[in-house]
């Protein structure tokens, strides 16, 4: 900005406002021609200016100020050149200079079909993506095969450390969830069984229910809010960095060091999560079983194994085990994904949690089927 | 010059944890001139940047900037004042989300009571003063090449108009042959419409090309400050490593050469 000033009065002072003056053929502007000083006028004054007589001397010598907003704007009510009759400081003559030149900037071109385009570009991407994910399962295995064939250099530090972040953290968080859909499925439950005299069976429906769908489902929903999103956040932030680059240059494949500590560590410690929830779930349904239908917990304990099988509680602990690896591949495959800037970063750690959330429900509610028609219900 | 200065720091200390960067640290930024701040790693240049744009509190001192000390404003009035400077950042810090277009017209839109044709126009202008081409403005910050981003990191600190220019090692990070051209186009900018520049800076050739005065900090306050060819001649430690090193005794020599020094 140019200035040249000695006004004592405050630059904000309502006097330094950009105005002008007639007198006689010339037309005499002053005042603050500046970004700030223009605020919400510029319309106004640009109204204004186009009135005014073109062959009439302008005289901006007396200007205080003038920024390239001010300079536009007298440009712009000029018409996009210079009047006839112009005075002016050498600093302002190059101001208008570079706007004499300015290429306007054109809209980008929009591209028709931008519908299709998005559509195609979306499922040419989820074919690309399921690809990948297939060559990570593969990349896992050889992976794992080879940590077993070199036990020395198998990553077992990593997975310790990330079974210490995972596990314990998400304790309370299953606590709290799985006693709450524990005493809320016994309590929902109860009014039916009892007007049925049927209160012995809250044993069947609880145990069931939590031991081998609602047990591993919530485990496996917060680990892949909780931790996945991590994981695949993690990931990301390391490509950002360039982490991820110089690991490969060492020759160590990402896969190795980053996601298979994660899906063993989940694989391991996931199945042990399930086993709380289900505790602490079947502990919210005795609660409610004494309350609500004066089942004792003596009882309650004494006929869960016989109302229930122990496959239950086995199938719901794989379960476990399954969603686990699950959850750290599908986090570490984002992860992968991810582009080392901010958008795509939220993106996949979005995608992460949401294909994997989805993927599990999905596949328990296949596991289910294939259950009730091999015949193997309990 | 009869306006007044443009910062003035009185005895100012910043701190970093628990233990002191600066103490009892003097300097005046004069209005219009390219001050640029050198000093070892560790000696708190960037501190002392970010203590100026108001994004660390000063531990004690008193600040001036614009005739204003920051301390004693509203939150309103603090606003006011952040939007006279402009900040060209280590890294550019660009939003990655947003074109080139959309990263200058930013503040713009936030702030100008503009219509969408003025902003157009005004990023075109502020495009044509950083040496882009229109057709760069669609780009997103990740298909610019290191050179470009500073190029519009400098076009968006200038969005506002602003009076003072902050730049923390604008050159750092491109190769010689785009510093040069970085600071070519910065004086030939700062020539045209005469802000006030104050920049961390390591690198010797683009002091040369650009500062109007160097301050050097050392042991927690402003060793020296004034034209570069005076600062050299300072007895001290650092200042006899920094600028009469090899490379600083080959920059000397060409100041002798053109009779600066």
């Amino acid at each position: 900005m140019t200035e040249k000033s000695s006004d004592p009065r405050p630059t904000n002072h309502p006097a330094r406002n950009p105005h002008w003056e007639h007198d006689g053929q010339t037309l005499h502007l002053s005042g603050r021609w500046t970004l700030r000083r223009l605020g919400g006028n510029v319309a106004t004054l640009e109204r204004a200016l186009r009135q005014v007589d073109p062959e009439l001397l302008w005289d901006l010598s007396a200007i205080e100020a003038l920024d390239s907003a001010g300079a536009l704007l007298l440009w712009q009510a000029w018409g996009n050149q210079l009047p006839a009759h112009l005075q002016m400081e050498d600093a302002h003559h190059r101001i208008f200079a570079r706007l004499a030149q300015i290429q306007p900037i054109t809209a980008p071109p929009r591209r028709p079909w931008q519908f299709l385009d998005q559509l195609g570009g979306f499922l040419i991407e989820t074919a690309h993506d399921l690809w990948g994910l297939f060559l990570l399962m593969g990349a896992l295995l050889l992976e794992f095969g080879r940590g077993l064939r070199h036990p020395r250099g198998f990553p077992w530090r990593e997975i310790s450390a990330t079974i210490v972040n995972t596990g314990p953290g998400s304790l309370p968080i299953l606590t709290v969830i799985g006693f709450l859909i524990g005493v809320v499925i016994s309590f929902q439950s109860a009014s039916t069984l009892a007007t049925y005299g049927a209160n012995i069976y809250i044993i069947n429906i609880a145990g069931l229910s939590i031991l081998r769908e609602f047990g591993p489902l919530i485990t496996a929903i917060i680990l892949s809010g909780r931790s996945g999103s991590a994981f695949t956040a993690q990931i990301g932030a390391m490509s950002v960095t360039e982490e991820l680059d110089a690991l490969r240059t060492f020759g160590i494949p990402p896969v190795r060091r980053l996601i298979l500590p994660k899906v063993i560590a989940l694989a391991l410690v996931v199945p042990l999560l399930v086993l709380w929830t289900d505790l602490v779930g079947l502990f919210g349904a005795m609660l409610v079983a004494k309350t609500d239908l004066g089942i004792s917990m003596r009882l309650f304990v004494q006929q869960m194994p016989v109302a229930v099988p122990s496959f239950n509680l086995w199938l719901g602990i794989a379960k476990g085990a399954l969603f686990g690896i699950l959850i750290a591949w599908i986090a570490g495959f984002h992860g992968l994904k991810a582009k080392p800037n901010t958008t795509s970063l939220s993106r996949e750690t979005t995608n992460s949690v949401v294909v994997s959330i989805t993927l599990v429900i999905l596949i328990d509610a296949l596991l289910a089927l294939v259950f009730a028609h091999t015949g193997i219900t309990n | 010059m009869a306006r007044p200065d443009a910062i003035i720091l009185t005895d100012i200390a910043t701190r970093f944890d628990t233990h002191w960067v600066q103490r009892h640290l003097d300097l005046t930024v004069h209005c219009g001139e390219i001050l640029a701040i050198v000093g070892g790693s560790g000696t708190g240049k960037t501190t002392l940047l970010r203590a100026m744009m108001g994004l660390v509190p000063i531990a004690e001192g008193q600040m001036t900037i614009l005739g204003k000390n920051p301390q004693t404003l509203n939150l309103r009035e603090q606003i006011d004042l952040r939007q006279r400077w402009g900040v060209l950042f280590q890294q550019g810090a660009l939003f990655s989300a947003l074109t080139v277009f959309e990263n200058i017209a930013f503040p713009l839109r936030e702030w100008g009571h503009l219509t969408r044709g003025e902003i157009s126009d005004l990023v075109a202008l502020k495009l044509q003063m950083v040496g882009l081409k229109p057709s760069d403005a669609w780009k997103l910050p990740a298909e610019l090449s290191g050179g470009m981003v500073k190029r519009v990191a400098l076009a968006r600190a200038l969005a506002m108009e602003a009076e003072i220019l902050f730049l923390d090692e604008p050159t750092s990070g491109l190769d010689p042959i785009a510093a040069a051209e970085f600071d070519a186009l910065l004086r030939q900018i700062h020539g045209d419409i005469g802000f006030t520049v104050v920049m961390v800076s390591h690198d010797l050739d683009s002091l040369a090309a650009t500062a109007s005065r160097v301050a050097v900090l050392a042991d927690h306050r402003v060793l020296t400050v004034g034209p570069l060819a005076e600062v050299a001649r300072v007895d001290h430690p650092y200042i006899r490593a920094f600028f009469h090193g090899e490379r600083g005794e080959r920059l000397l020599t060409a100041l002798r050469a053109t009779g600066k020094y």
